[in-house]
């Protein structure tokens, strides 16, 4: 393969999935510091070309989780995310009230939730990963991660439950 | 409608990307001045130190891409569009600019007509249309309008600029307006307090939101321009006829990254001394292969009329949707 060609198949790479790269960083770390994450992302995919499989999104989403977790930016990450998170609570649709304080149920429960939990949750639900690909991201076997997945739904059962209590229900705040 | 089912319908909109062709850029520019793809190797994508490993590297790579192609790259995208702290009350003088027609004043002469033209457009409006290709292929086209074009500190500024989606440039009508108001903080790089208004033509949505805003870059802003020519950090180059006008060609060259050349190439009017093209290529020579990306940004100002005012004001079409923005 020549250089063009390698230029090539990595612009294409990067206009497939610039998109779902930027949603599970803003996701995973917050829009502050999101655009810089996917930037590290696809220099890594650049200088692992040769490596990245033909089915390439859970592989660069396995790499977005590693630059995330670098710990050279773990205060940042902290303070990007915790705004995102807020920034989800205090959302809201012009749309019928009804959907509005589900939608809102719903993310504030999120919200309250750890980290792995929102990641397994989300991996499936916003970044429309299948279970096989979203075990990849994380690490395990499939089986593993629908184990997981069923507790993690428990959880947010349980929140969105714990927060739809009427006027006295509970506050959530955004975990760091 | 289970848990998951109402998880995905909350999915919030700031998940997705904006089309952004300059981020476009230099991301890519960035990944590729690093050079070749190494060797395969077997190692499981999983591990951790392919991002340390990386990362090693990035700090020559921030500096010398990040510093220089992207100030140079986006210097004219969004080129003439804001600040400039220096309104004095130079006017042109016409007379002499058309008796010069014809022929390429010294560099002196030049750089005083250019800065009081640059002047004294400075309450006009401002039209950029950018467009950027790589290795000889348009991916991304943008056009912006702002007003005034040269805003004075603490002055309110409106910028409304229209993407196209570099994915989809076969389909007209895939394409988002931003409107950005915000007052002219009295430094480049500052954070400001913007209501932004964004229309997504192809979805029939639309957002508004205030916001703090990173605001007027300096390497994105007229100032640049102006400190290059204030600072003499150009050659004339000649003469060229430009859509038919006759401007007069400048040329910067700025060395960046080792194996990455910028050249930044400038065109003013021969007669009334305005920028109306500039063009700025990044060529990376590397074993085997090269790296092209070019930027072009076509100008023009327009008087600050009624009619010219609403190009400046999005307009929001009925029946689109309102959607949050968080």
């Amino acid at each position: 393969m020549t250089d063009p060609d390698l230029i090539e198949r990595f612009t294409s790479l990067y206009d497939e999935h610039y998109p779902r790269v930027y949603s599970y960083a803003v996701s995973r770390a917050g829009r502050q510091i999101a655009d810089e994450v996917v930037s590290d992302v696809f220099l890594i995919a650049w200088r692992r070309l040769g490596e990245v499989p033909d089915h390439a999104l859970p592989w660069l989403l396995v790499v977005a989780r590693n630059v995330i977790a670098n710990e050279v930016r773990a205060a940042a990450r902290r303070e990007s995310l915790a705004a995102e998170l807020r920034s989800w609570q205090s959302g809201t649709v012009p749309d019928i009230a009804d959907q509005v304080s589900e939608r809102q149920a719903v993310l504030r429960a999120l919200t309250a939730l750890s980290d792995d939990d929102r990641e397994l949750l989300t991996l499936v639900a916003w970044h429309g990963l299948s279970p096989r690909d979203a075990a990849q991201v994380l690490g395990c076997s499939a089986a593993t991660y629908f184990v997981r997945l069923h507790r993690a739904r428990r959880r947010l059962e349980q929140a969105v439950s714990a927060g739809a209590g009427g006027p006295g229900r509970r506050q959530y705040v955004a975990a760091p | 409608m289970n848990t998951m089912e109402m998880l995905a319908q909350a999915r919030p909109a700031s998940l997705d990307p904006r089309p952004d062709p300059a981020r476009r850029a230099s991301d890519i520019a960035a990944a590729l001045s690093v050079g070749q793809p190494e060797p395969a190797a077997t190692a499981p994508a999983t591990r951790r130190h392919h991002a340390r490993r990386t990362r090693a590297v990035r700090p020559s790579r921030k500096l010398a891409a990040g510093a220089g192609l992207t100030a140079l790259v986006t210097a004219t995208v969004a080129a003439f569009v804001v600040v400039s702290a220096n309104h004095g009350q130079v006017t042109v003088d016409h007379g002499r600019a058309n008796a010069d027609r014809g022929q390429v004043i010294g560099k002196a002469s030049l750089r005083t007509a250019v800065l009081a033209a640059l002047d004294t457009a400075s309450g006009q409006i401002g039209y950029v249309r950018t467009t950027t290709s790589a290795n000889g292929r348009t991916d991304g086209v943008a056009e912006s309008w702002t007003y005034p074009w040269l805003p004075q500190t603490g002055q309110e500024v409106r910028n409304l600029t229209r993407i196209h989606d570099p994915r989809h440039l076969s389909d007209p009508g895939d394409y988002a307006e931003t409107e950005t108001i915000y007052r002219q903080p009295a430094a480049a790089n500052t954070t400001v307090k913007a209501e932004i208004i964004e229309v997504l033509f192809k979805q029939r949505k639309w957002y508004e939101q205030q916001a703090l805003w990173s605001g007027p870059q300096q390497a994105q802003s007229p100032s640049y321009i102006r400190q290059q020519i204030a600072a003499g950090q150009f050659t004339v180059a000649g003469k060229a006829e430009i859509d038919g006008r006759q401007s007069i060609k400048l040329i910067i060259h700025e060395p960046a990254d080792p194996g990455l050349q910028l050249d930044g190439t400038l065109w003013v009017d021969a007669t009334t001394y305005l920028p109306l093209r500039s063009v700025i290529k990044s060529v990376g020579t590397r074993p085997g292969g090269q790296l092209d990306l070019t930027t072009v940004n076509d100008m023009s100002y327009l008087a600050p009329t009624a009619a010219n005012l609403a190009k400046v004001q999005i307009s929001i079409p009925a029946g689109f949707t309102r959607e949050s923005l968080p």
